[in-house]
């Protein structure tokens, strides 16, 4: 599969050299154009596209040049293009270039391992040579630099290992086996549904089928949501008091691997709006019969160190290949954490690339790499001599001058107080340092709120056993396992079931999201226990049989979660009918409802205080049953029906909608291609306290009612466009800059002029 | 601004403007429960708080006089540690016997916003330590035996890595 990629990109010139000329080449850049065999139409389209951004015209003619060129968008023609303009120094540097490198950035170690025999120190400087050039032009680049940089030494030191110690299985003379996952086995969220192929998490697993393509495809995997919006719409929901800090992640996604490695590297194909991944683990998972999986341990394999910053858009696809921990054990489950919360678009993934490393030289590579994973007995003995150290030093200590343990010298009060301030790792490690702290570290009001998601890669069936062993959760107001656990861990199942039985009765919040180990049994304890529980989200959580129905002994739910659940509509309508105060429902992607109009008409009769509610890809939804909404739920603040298209648009329910729902602040009418001007007029008219718009893919929208609605709708702060044919690049960015307070979206299309 | 005096547990006389010292709500009761004139001359004595602490306790209250008074609402406060301002940060850079001392004062004399920011500095100390780095920074004895520390090990070994 490498072998494929090395094959398709060849010759060819890579982005980065692209980049580098496109700051470097000035008034002359129409005339290599047309010696590039661009039209005059494509060029003057790309300069008014770009009239303000010389630079960024530039690179995209070149880009368009090699994209339509493929294989035959080489260092040649280029420099000869380059040279009829009169810009011999940049043809030589592409000359140059080209010995330097015959792939992209971050193939950049195969090819240079690959160049090996033919004078590797010359390509190695020539090639860091031009990237500390493009890195000095545009400062986004600076980290990859580093990593190629890095990457030389031990590339080098391995190259340097005796040829026969390298095995025939080795691929490439890079000597490493490389590997693409072969299944998505689980995930938080994706834009797609399960049963088509577009935009679905499983477009991950296999071969790098988009790359070096930057666009929107369908083949890419893609996360339901982006950027800072969805926290600021009614349904966000807020983290719990004690949460930690340090946790970013708002998707996962594991990918399962063929066989078992020590990854070496690992390259993501970023296809669209890059820099999502944050944070990436690995772990052995050993199924056992009947596909039942134990506790994993996770290692970390990297994570990013900016994190939350925010950082400079990329529009060009990049294999990101970050400088991973080598770790001792070998892995078969790779999971991706992403947050696109800085991103301004959909972030996309075509493919993940593993590179193992050599098992028989993996001691080679970590000495080169000084990275030491210190070995279980190795860290036990370090221990033990600190401790030893620390009873000398006390002992010192205690003849000249006592230490003091002011904690002693506090009350109760000011000790819980201190210990509130931390999470819920932070008091599981102060609780084993002293008979006192231990106490008050088991103080139940201390763990009245117990969020494990930041910990999801530490949670363990034992955990969950010691917080029920130990009564500490017995006042447990609120939980969350979401993202604990890996497949169908029946352990983990029945601690949680165990402790919801034994510790629920005060449950208000319970958070079980991208779980897979067998709901029911928990499911059912929830139903017999937690007759306060106000909030329960079971979204990407489907291992569930019959059991759903059973929630149907809940009354206090104001909240429920079950996108990408599958409870079917008898259960659903039952559980609808006996929340009458529910504000909140995700019914997104539950492809086992059929008939959403009986979602829809149950929700009109009995849960009339919906604030917000969510039917993304609701595909059995008509106008009736929108009617049934707008007529009966008049608090609606938010409503998405994405890719519902089986709404009649021509019945006018959308402005009935706005009519009736007069406190719509978020509307995501997304690819109902029939909306019509005069629902967008209507929108502008009634929907006074509209923040959120996305009507993309309406194809019969036109400029002038988006103008109108503009104008007329002041809170709007979010209006996604793209793909509405009627509307023009140039029209979104006019309104831009009329409109700065409104974040206007229109993603890249090709159809674009 | 008319002024109090304040007197420390080892005698020290302290002249302080009003607004200042009613920080402390315990300060503020006195002097509007106990009908404390504002121009007595006579010292409020404050037998739990001696002279190094009662100074560091008034330069802080000096720099947050103006601060908006501290939400009511305890339940709903987020528990975030990382948001001390900078004043604060600098100002609870002190040994730890200082430190510790001043959540005591600024429990006896009320002042929310110092206690909190006092709290917060000792749980940093804390965030992200082993339970043995604990022990060390804290001059914490280890007082369990073999079988309580084993049985605690167990009990809360799964937030280490292992």
């Amino acid at each position: 599969m490498a072998g494929q990629h090395e094959r398709e990109n060849g010759g060819t010139v890579s982005s980065e050299l692209l980049q580098m000329l496109s700051e470097c080449i000035t008034a002359e850049w129409l005339d290599i154009g047309r010696s590039l065999k661009i039209s005059d139409p494509e060029l003057h389209n790309i300069k008014s596209d770009y009239s303000d951004r010389r630079k960024e015209a530039i690179y995209q003619m070149l880009l368009s040049w090699k994209c339509k060129e493929g294989s035959e968008a080489t260092h040649e023609v280029l420099a000869k293009a380059l040279k009829a303009a009169k810009r011999v120094d940049l043809a030589e540097e592409v000359t140059k270039s080209k010995l330097g490198i015959t792939n992209s950035s971050s193939q950049n170690v195969d090819s240079q391992v690959s160049l090996g025999s033919n004078g590797k120190v010359t390509v190695n400087i020539s090639s860091a040579d031009l990237y500390i050039k493009s890195d000095q032009v545009r400062p986004v680049l600076v980290q990859p630099v580093q990593q190629v940089v890095t990457y030389q030494q031990p590339t080098t030191k391995k190259e340097s290992l005796p040829a026969k110690s390298k095995p025939t299985t080795w691929k490439g003379s890079d000597g490493c086996i490389h590997q693409y996952p072969v299944e998505v086995t689980s995930f938080s969220s994706h834009y797609g549904q399960e049963e088509c192929t577009a935009y679905i998490a499983s477009n991950l697993a296999g071969p790098s089928t988009i790359y070096p393509e930057y666009s929107d495809s369908s083949r890419s995997c893609v996360f339901r949501t982006y950027g800072p919006w969805w926290d600021m719409v009614p349904s966000a929901i807020s983290p719990f008091s004690n949460s930690s800090c340090n946790f970013y992640g708002m998707d996962f996604v594991d990918l399962k691997l063929e066989t078992p490695v020590i990854p070496w590297k690992i390259r993501i194909f970023e296809t669209y709006y890059p820099q999502g991944v944050i944070q990436i683990y690995g772990a052995m998972v050993s199924y056992q019969k009947g596909g039942i999986c134990p506790d994993v341990r996770w290692h970390k394999l990297w994570e990013d160190e900016v994190r939350e910053s925010i950082k400079e858009t990329i529009h060009e696809a990049i294999v990101f290949d970050p400088e991973i921990t080598i770790i001792s054990e070998s892995v078969n489950v790779i999971r991706l954490i992403i947050s696109s919360k800085s991103l301004e678009y959909y972030t996309e993934l075509d493919a993940v690339e593993i590179i193992e490393v050599e098992p028989d030289c993996s001691g080679t590579v970590l000495a080169c790499f000084c990275i030491v994973d210190l070995d279980i007995e190795y860290k036990k003995r370090l221990q033990r001599l600190s401790l030893g150290r620390r009873d000398t030093n006390s002992n010192e200590h205690s003849s000249r001058n006592p230490p003091v343990n002011y904690f002693q010298k506090l009350s109760e009060k000011l000790i819980l107080l201190i210990l509130s301030k931390l999470g819920f790792q932070d008091l599981c490690r102060v609780a084993q340092t002293c008979t006192l702290l231990k106490k008050h570290c088991y103080n139940p009001s201390l763990f009245q709120e117990v969020d494990m998601q930041p910990y999801w890669r530490l949670v363990t069936s034992e955990a969950l056993d010691s917080l029920r062993i130990t009564s500490r959760v017995c006042h447990l107001q609120k939980l969350s396992v979401s993202w604990c656990s890996y497949g169908n861990n029946v352990k983990f199942a029945a601690a949680l079931a165990s402790l919801i039985k034994e510790h629920g009765t005060d449950l208000r919040v319970l958070r079980i999201q991208g779980c897979s180990f067998t709901l029911d049994e928990t499911l059912l304890q929830v139903a017999a226990n937690c007759q306060y529980l106000e909030e329960l989200n079971l979204s990407s959580s489907r291992n569930v049989n019959n059991s759903y129905l059973c929630l149907s002994h809940l009354h206090s739910l104001t909240r429920l979660d079950m996108y990408r659940a599958c409870p079917v509509e008898g259960s659903m309508t039952e559980i609808l009918k006996a929340n009458p105060n529910l504000q909140h429902l995700n019914l997104g992607n539950t492809r086992t409802i059929t008939e959403f109009d009986r979602i829809a008409l149950t929700i009109g009769n009995h849960c009339k205080n919906i604030v917000s509610l969510n039917l993304w890809r609701a595909y059995s939804l008509s106008s009736n049953g929108l009617n049934y909404i707008s007529q009966n739920c008049i608090r609606l603040e938010e409503l998405d029906i994405g890719w519902c298209d089986n709404i009649d648009v021509q019945s006018d329910c959308f402005v009935t909608l706005v009519k009736s729902c007069s406190r719509l602040k978020k509307l995501f009418l997304t690819a109902i291609r029939h909306t019509r001007d005069k629902d967008i007029y209507a929108f502008a008219e009634y929907g006074k306290c509209l923040q959120f718009l996305d009507i993309m893919g309406a194809f019969y929208v036109h400029p002038s009612s988006i103008s109108n609605l503009l104008k007329c709708s002041r809170r709007l702060l979010y209006l996604d466009v793209s793909y509405c044919n009627q509307i023009s690049r140039q029209d979104a960015r006019f309104w831009q800059t009329l409109y700065t307070n409104v974040n206007i979206k229109r993603g890249y299309m090709k159809k674009d002029r | 601004m008319p002024n109090i005096k304040l007197q420390s547990s080892d005698g020290e006389v302290f002249d302080v403007d009003v607004d200042v010292a009613k920080q402390s709500i315990t300060i503020k009761t006195m002097l509007e429960d106990l009908g404390m004139d504002e121009d007595d001359d006579e010292a409020i004595p404050l037998p739990n708080v001696n002279s190094a602490i009662l100074g560091k306790v008034l330069e802080w209250c000096q720099f947050h006089k103006d601060d908006p008074p501290p939400p009511e609402d305890e339940e709903n406060r987020e528990k975030r540690t990382d948001d001390l301002c900078g004043f604060d940060i600098d100002f609870l850079k002190v040994d730890q016997g200082t430190l510790f001392e001043l959540i005591l004062a600024a429990n006896y004399l009320d002042i929310k916003g110092l206690l909190d920011a006092s709290c917060k500095t000792v749980a940093n100390m804390i965030k992200g330590k082993t339970p043995e780095e604990i022990r060390k920074t804290f001059n914490i004895k280890n007082d369990f035996t073999p079988a309580e520390e084993e049985q605690v090990r167990k009990e809360n070994s799964w937030c280490e890595e292992k």
